[in-house]
């Protein structure tokens, strides 16, 4: 008999937040203890499931099949590709470090661990249904304890910020769930699989149904990405939640827009995709320069990472629309630039994950994130500039960090489809490495504030969160076929 | 003989209360006893209705037994258990006169449903009508319950003359009293003013039922002066029983006007849904804001009759309707809950109320996440329905007004959740369980999660009604 392992890795954390619902609010060490156990568990499934996966297929594996609403045609169907995998990884391993990170949280713990536990099951079975009603449902139920996890935690603005992101991500929901019905309708027989409906690629040409449908779901993901002019509820969101919210925000809930891109709208409509790839590529473009540009002119430092997370995914999304072109172009390019679009979601998760926890650690020392009234912290934290340098260049695309990877991947596919645009996007690359660089000048160079030069370095339970990032910024930078080689068979299939 | 026992439940429930009326009188029996035995009676009702599998119809064609009663049966029975565990602790009502009028608006209710006569369909509703304004104004000395049941008695009684007018012109179109026939006669005709006049004020009249905009006006104030757990009930139960009253005339007798009502339907649905979204949102009295809120739900189901073309579009109106029974009555219990320890109805006290209050906050959160349309929960499901009805249907716009609505109802349902969740708490009060108020949340808290989660049972209750009209 197969053991449902996909299923065991989706409700494993939801299995511990229902046991920790049991314990008494008072016993926060055990709480805490039973919370990282539950995510560390979670991670050795996750693991389980790479030395299962077969990277040499690209089809759908290790599925967990049930029908679920027979009449409807809605089933209970999970699996794991090579698009999935990565950012299932990329959940667990950024589950850990925030819950680790989270350790010394003294308000309201119970509630806390729960939240972020029902939220890993949320993230983990996006990454894992094959199935629309399902992916719905895990889409939705990542939506809630987000939302309470920035209202209860967060910074003086919360409340406003909470329901700006609930708000703003259901309308992106709700416009998608109109799209999957319209989908729902256009097939033959009814269908809610992801993998029959790329099979039969309903209203092919049916050019206004195929747009509608398109720009229901285009609504839907662009805002979680988030795409320009979809970006607004991002920095509020980012600024008022709690750190370990940002870290998880950031590096996941953001992956879920462009997975969508990735597993709905390339295979299941390819002809429009075709359509409005190249109006992706410019919002791509625009998101790239006008999110480095607002970034530069932070002096928030969350702020800015929160900007600068919005010009990163403008690359994702810059090779996902070079993927989409007219086929006019060769499927390596294609591939190539969707590997890089593949990776660098993985990147960004890691890379802003460890920023997004470094803020947390200085601001939780200074109270402040005003890079105005930091300077010449490098000789009192001499520990913390290190790992914050390393992030930083990682972000900004230093060759041999794992940033500069994915984009020279995106970079040399996106050239042959878009020459121009791909040109113009290079003056991101400019302008990030600039405001990455004058950030470290203003943290950690010139002179010291006195009111920080008692400030304690980072401390080795931050250490230990941040060290499984920081190693793999490293490795990845330096052997990305790590990954890539998971990714390549299941991208080249997209294609066929 | 065979006839009497097709409508055995509802001689049940009627009994009961008879029987209670003269207890009553007689014994003067402690509120909990009587309440315990009305349970009872409801109870017997149900294993009544699950022993009924039939498909017939009775009374010379007066009253149908079949799927479609057997399911709403079911839903008025176990709405009318739910409130009368809500009395139990409710202490603004002492005596037991409530109790007997409560079981006859639910054996009103029950009858309503199976009613396929013009004459049978009326007097039930008034049946309803006539418990409805005496139970709005049961607190006596409390001048707002006094006039609700005023506002509610002359605006009921003015819907009542125009629907009463609506039928009239049906039965002088065709000439019978019988739904069915009727609709068979008008098939003859064509659309014309007087089938469409009989069709507008049908929906005038039962719209007052449903409060539909622009009929509403009463709702607030009614819902606001009435005792809560009557509260709860006139946001379900009457206005389930005008839905299905207006499904089986609008597809029955008035078939022939369909592009006409589907038309006045859909353009009632948008203002419905919009104007009670957006006038729940300032809102400070939580009764206020769930009387709003109720309006603009009304609004969705109404949405899956105007996609009645669609099967999912019917379906939909039944699943809605079942599933928003439960999620309703576990929100206004968790406001009863409230108000019977804090003794407060303003939305600013539920303050905190998470910690103090750990289990009832998340139940309530839960409620509105289900009335919002999130899935696991039940409302997404009846959302679901009549959003795939509407597409199927072609209604694209109405869709997307539809969905845009849910997102604005987030907004003042999730103000309440941002008092509970996000601000210090102001009480020092904690609050005690009761058992039969916490046994109402916890039932409605599990229908509402496993018929999110496994849906399949009442879909297929849902296929067997929508059966009853498929030879149209």
């Amino acid at each position: 008999m197969n053991i449902p392992i996909l299923t065991l890795l989706t409700f494993s954390p939801m299995i511990g937040a229902l046991v920790i619902m049991f314990i008494n609010k008072k016993e926060e060490f055990v709480i805490k203890a039973a919370a990282i156990g539950t995510s560390i568990i979670t991670m050795a499934l996750a693991v389980t499931c790479y030395f299962n996966f077969d990277q040499m297929k690209g089809t759908f594996q290790l599925a967990d099949f049930f029908p679920w609403i027979p009449q409807l045609g809605i089933n209970y169907h999970l699996g794991i590709d090579g698009i999935s995998l990565p950012l299932i990884l990329l959940t667990v391993i950024l589950t850990v470090v925030s819950l680790l990170y989270s350790w010394n949280t003294k308000d309201r713990v119970k509630e806390y661990f729960v939240l972020f536990l029902l939220l890993e099951t949320g993230m983990l079975g996006v990454f894992t249904s094959l199935d629309f009603f399902l992916f719905y449902f895990f889409w939705e139920i990542s939506l809630v304890p987000m939302y309470f996890i920035i209202g209860i935690w967060g910074g003086p603005r919360k409340e406003y910020a909470a329901i700006k992101f609930f708000l703003y991500t259901l309308v992106g929901s709700v416009a998608m769930l109109l799209a999957i019905l319209g989908l729902y309708f256009g097939s033959n027989p009814h269908t809610f699989s992801m993998v029959e409906l790329g099979k039969q690629m309903p209203y092919a040409s049916d050019i206004l149904r195929s747009s509608l449908i398109f720009i229901g779901l285009f609504v839907g993901f662009a805002i979680k990405v988030p795409m320009f002019p979809f970006h607004t509820w991002l920095p509020d969101a980012h600024v008022e939640a709690p750190t370990a919210g940002s870290i998880i925000l950031a590096g996941v809930l953001l992956k879920m827009g462009a997975y969508g891109f990735l597993r709905i709208m390339i295979p299941i409509l390819p002809q429009a995709s075709q359509r409005f790839a190249i109006y992706i590529a410019i919002i791509a473009l625009i998101s790239i320069i006008y999110g480095a540009f607002v970034a530069m002119a932070q002096w928030d430092l969350k702020k800015l990472i929160a900007y600068s997370s919005v010009s990163h995914m403008g690359y994702v999304m810059l090779g996902i629309a070079a993927a989409m072109a007219a086929s006019g172009a060769s499927i390596t390019a294609k591939t190539t630039a969707l590997t890089g679009a593949s990776l660098q979601m993985f990147n960004h998760g890691i890379i802003t994950g460890a920023l997004f926890l470094l803020v947390g650690v200085i601001y939780e020392r200074t109270h402040s994130r005003d890079l105005a009234s930091f300077g010449g912290l490098g000789v009192t934290i001499p520990v913390f500039t290190g790992v914050f340098t390393l992030s930083a260049f990682a972000s900004l695309g230093l060759p041999g960090l794992a940033g500069f990877v994915a984009e020279f991947f995106v970079f040399v596919g996106a050239f042959p489809i878009y020459p121009i645009l791909t040109g113009l996007a290079l003056i991101g690359v400019v302008i990030t490495a600039a405001f990455f660089l004058w950030t470290i000048e203003r943290m950690f160079l010139g002179k010291l504030n006195e009111k920080w030069a008692n400030v304690p370095d980072i401390n080795w339970l931050e250490l230990l969160s941040f060290a499984p990032l920081g190693i793999l910024m490293l490795v990845i930078g330096l052997y990305p076929a790590l990954l890539t080689d998971i990714m390549q068979a299941t991208l080249m299939g997209l294609f066929k | 003989m065979l006839d009497l026992i097709q409508i055995l439940p509802e001689i049940i429930v009627a009994g009961t209360a008879l029987i209670l009326l003269i207890l009553d009188l007689i014994f003067r029996p402690k509120k909990y006893l009587v309440l315990i035995l009305s349970i009872a009676g409801l109870l017997c009702s149900a294993v009544a209705i699950l022993a009924l599998k039939s498909n017939l119809e009775i009374f010379s064609h007066t009253f149908s037994s079949d799927p479609l009663t057997a399911l709403f049966r079911l839903v008025f029975l176990s709405l009318g258990v739910f409130i009368l565990l809500l009395l139990f602790e409710y202490d603004k009502i002492k005596n037991n006169d409530i109790i007997p009028i409560i079981l006859f608006a639910v054996s009103g209710m029950m009858l309503l449903a199976g009613s396929t006569d013009l004459i049978m369909l009326y007097v039930s509703l008034e049946l309803i009508s006539i418990s409805s304004y005496i139970m709005a104004s049961f607190l006596k000395s409390d001048n707002k319950s006094t006039e609700a049941g005023i506002k509610y008695l002359i605006l009921g009684a003015l819907a009542s003359a125009v629907f009463l007018y609506g039928l009239s012109l049906i039965y002088g179109l065709t000439g019978s009293t019988n739904l069915s026939y009727a609709g068979f006669m008008m098939l003859y005709s064509k659309v014309n003013v007087l089938n469409v006049l009989a069709t507008i004020l049908v929906i005038t009249g039962l719209g007052f039922k449903i409060a539909l905009v622009p009929f509403h006006m009463w709702t607030p104030d009614v819902y606001e002066g009435a005792p809560t757990p009557i509260t709860a009930l006139f946001s379900v139960g009457p206005k389930a029983a005008a839905f299905v009253l207006l499904i089986r005339i609008m597809l029955t007798g008035l078939l022939i006007t369909r592009p006409s009502w589907m038309i006045i339907l859909a353009f009632v649905a948008v203002a419905t849904m919009t104007l009670g979204n957006l006038a729940a949102i300032p809102q400070k009295n939580i009764k206020r804001m769930m009387a709003y809120s109720s309006i603009a739900q009304a609004g969705y189901i109404i949405l899956g009759l105007v996609a009645s073309t669609s099967s999912f579009g019917i379906r939909g109106l039944f699943i809605y309707l079942a599933i928003y029974l439960f999620t309703n009555i576990g929100a206004f219990a968790c406001i009863l809950a409230v108000e019977n320890k804090l003794n407060t109805l303003e939305i600013e006290n539920y303050g905190g109320l998470a910690q103090k209050a750990p289990f009832l906050s998340a139940c309530l959160a839960m409620f509105f996440l289900s009335l919002v349309g999130i899935p696991p929960f039940g409302g997404f499901i009846a959302k679901f329905f009549i959003f795939a009805g509407l597409i199927e249907a072609g209604w694209i716009w109405l869709a997307i007004i539809g969905v845009v609505n849910s997102v604005i109802s987030l907004y003042y349902y999730f103000n309440v959740v941002r008092e509970m969740y996000f601000v210090k708490p102001i009480h020092d009060a904690p609050i005690k369980n009761i058992w039969s108020t916490n046994f109402v949340i916890l039932a409605t808290l599990a229908a509402t999660i496993i018929l999110g989660i496994f849906p399949l049972p009442l879909i297929k209750m849902a296929n067997m009604a929508l059966g009853v009209f498929l030879h149209f």
